[in-house]
């Protein structure tokens, strides 16, 4: 009879290991970067929303204690005063920037949060995987929706007047942000994961159909494209007339702005998901095997290193006289070099 | 290996199947029952083995030995194995197509997961297992994931106006058509208790354990399951296996219908070591064999007798 029921537990307890284990990864995401803002960095963990100082200790956290109903991949906006930030569930929450605690949510999304709200002037504005952009007030109140075909993941870029949509459906919307009307939509023939790049009114935006786009920023003309040899996941970086993009296929590329065409590329260790830190010595990229490595503006191999435990999927920032690079599944969250490549402080996610 | 051999192959397989229907839902339950089909016979063997376990433990020289060696596994052992091979039974004839298709069911179950791609993280893993000249990514997203009222990427609930909560449809049915299928497809009570009570309990707690994952797992995984069961059910119904009295909850799992003819002559089972040996009749073909009286085994010891219930299949 006990050995009966023994077998029992141990058959059903083994079955939800089976089952469980198989989809571990489902609600896993990777942070999609941080923000600096007055030398606090405000980086989402997965677990939580973190404020740390420029010495590596944290301010605080949200959740204070870990809550499985709200995780959080997408980094914050911070604008007076407060931290918006998306969860994996569906809410936006404002969170009080000084001290963590919550001011008011949004909750009437209807799927969970990838790409990081921004906020232009007095409003707040989300992209949910839902396919809607909800434009809220300051204090979390919807003031208009914009519909777009499939789910949104990638951040939008905005100017004064447009924020710019990119879509899974692969489209790429301008919509104005007084009252969330459509200006224009771009067919770019492929899903877009990342925010564009908006510069001197153009959009810099990379492709799943392996090609990065530019589009004038007007009117939705394609004025160019580079067709990459992997798919782009990252959001583009342009400096001195060079756009600079990393691929799936481990390669880095430095396309001419004007016109799209190539001025040199080069080969990654390993896959690029992110996009790279813009130092004033060169670039930071980080690839998914791990990699740190810094190339020169003109294709000159600065430094690498190499973070054996964990994966590198989120772009690595700027932070003072600090490179901080995102570790995914790694025994530290943060880790820190100074612009020569040596190590500084680490930051792992407290218990 | 284990990806590159089982995973892979399946995910282009359900994706060109997306690719063609353009509804991941409807996808889902064609390549479920592709695979299905595609292990259908390893099912009907597993199945005749089962049976063909089953005839043999309800054999009287069988339930005698337990008896008899009770205290000596290892000549209840060679008893078993000596009855094996008379009876041409293969006691490894439902293991072996079980072995084969576990693999293929959790691959199935994975690839499921590796396509149906929600996050960041998940679709960077599924374009690994694409076959880039077999499909395009930037053809197949986005994926469209709704079917029926469901969003096959996210848990299920049902709003239903003046209910103040979605009601979890989906895992309403999963633990239905699970409690169904355990039920239907209760092998037939060999007269051990302790294998009895295990079944009954495990019929009972499988349910609430698959109802539980499809409560919390994306509702795509729950259509898989649903599927996966009402194709179990329909197989065990074709190949007349299904005892529809054993639904009732409370009711002790019986067995189906046997139709083989017991067959009846004195026989006699071999002691391996003969300090003894039993002999069974039956009288006619109606009734069991049953020992009708215990000897002494003698020195010399008398050669088995050809003996085969069915034709071996």
């Amino acid at each position: 009879m006990k050995l009966t029921k023994k077998l029992i537990y141990l058959t059903i307890a083994l079955v939800a290991l089976l089952l469980t284990a198989c989809t571990a990864q489902i609600s896993g995401g990777f942070p999609s970067g941080a923000v600096v803002n007055q030398d606090t960095l405000y980086i989402s963990s997965g677990v939580a929303v973190h404020a740390v100082k420029p010495d590596g200790s944290q301010i605080w956290r949200y959740p204070e204690k870990v809550d499985t109903a709200k995780t959080f991949f997408a980094a914050p906006a911070v604008s007076n005063g407060q931290v918006i930030v998306g969860d994996y569930q569906n809410s936006v929450f404002s969170l009080d920037a000084a001290t963590g605690v919550e001011k008011w949510s949004f909750a009437e999304a209807k799927e969970r949060y990838i790409a990081s709200p921004v906020v232009v002037g007095e409003k707040i504005l989300a992209a949910n995987a839902d396919g809607h952009v909800y434009a809220l007030d300051q204090g979390g109140k919807l003031l208009w929706k914009f519909a777009t075909k499939a789910a949104l993941w990638a951040t939008p870029a905005f100017d004064k007047d447009h924020i710019y949509v990119p879509s899974m459906d692969h489209f790429l919307y301008s919509v104005s942000i007084a009252d969330g009307t459509q200006t224009w939509v771009t067919d770019l023939a492929g899903p877009m994961i990342a925010a564009p790049l908006l510069k001197d009114g153009i959009l810099y935006v990379g492709t799943l159909a392996n090609k990065v786009s530019a589009v004038e920023a007007s009117s939705g003309k394609e004025l160019w494209s580079f067709v990459t040899q992997g798919n782009v996941w990252a959001s583009p970086v342009i400096n001195e007339g060079l756009v600079y993009v990393g691929d799936a296929s481990s390669k880095v590329y430095a396309i001419n702005a004007k016109d799209g065409t190539q001025t040199w590329q080069t080969d990654a260790p390993g896959p690029v998901i992110a996009s790279p830190g813009v130092m004033t010595s060169g670039l930071a990229f980080v690839d998914e095997t791990g990699d740190v490595f810094v190339v020169g503006f003109q294709n000159d191999r600065a430094w690498t290193d190499k973070i054996t435990n964990g994966k590198l999927y989120s772009s690595p920032i700027v932070y003072g006289d600090k490179l901080v690079v995102p570790v995914y599944q790694g025994d530290n969250f943060l880790v820190t070099y100074d612009f020569t490549g040596r190590k500084g402080w680490t930051f792992a996610v407290p218990k | 290996m284990w990806d590159a051999i089982i995973v892979t192959p399946f995910v282009n397989a359900l994706l060109f199947i997306y690719s063609v229907i353009g509804n991941f839902g409807v996808a889902i339950i064609l390549f479920t029952i592709l695979i299905r089909l595609l292990t259908h016979p390893l099912t009907v063997q597993q199945l005749k083995g089962t049976t063909a376990m089953q005839d043999l433990q309800k054999d009287k020289r069988w339930i005698d030995a337990q008896a008899k060696f009770k205290n000596d596994k290892e000549k209840l052992s060679q008893v078993q194995m000596q009855l094996y091979k008379e009876l041409g039974v293969n006691p490894f004839a439902s293991c072996l197509p079980t072995v084969i298709q576990f693999p293929i069911l959790i691959g199935l179950y994975q690839a499921l997961i590796a396509a149906n791609a929600n996050t960041p993280i998940e679709l960077l893993n599924m374009t690994r297992h694409i076959y880039p000249s077999f499909l395009k990514i930037s053809t197949l997203l986005p994926l469209n994931s709704q079917f029926l009222w469901m969003n096959l990427g996210q848990p299920e609930r049902l709003n239903i106006p003046g209910i103040p909560f979605g009601i979890p449809i989906i895992a309403i049915v999963v633990v239905v058509t699970t409690y169904m299928q355990s039920r239907l497809m209760t092998p037939p009570s060999t007269g051990d208790q302790q294998s009895s009570m295990m079944m009954g309990m495990m019929n009972i707690y499988m349910p609430f354990l698959m109802g539980w994952l499809a409560l919390t797992l994306a509702s795509g995984l729950s259509l898989y399951f649903v599927t996966s069961n009402l194709i179990g059910i329909a197989q065990y119904a074709l190949l007349g296996k299904l005892n529809w009295s054993n639904l009732i909850p409370g009711r002790k799992a019986t067995p189906t219908v046997l139709t083989k003819k017991t067959p009846v002559i004195e026989k006699s089972v071999p002691d391996p070591e003969p300090k003894s040996r039993v002999v069974l009749s039956a009288k006619n073909n109606k009734e069991p064999l049953k020992a009708t009286k215990t000897v002494k085994a003698t020195k010399t010891v008398s050669k088995p007798t050809k003996f085969n219930p069915k034709p071996k299949s």
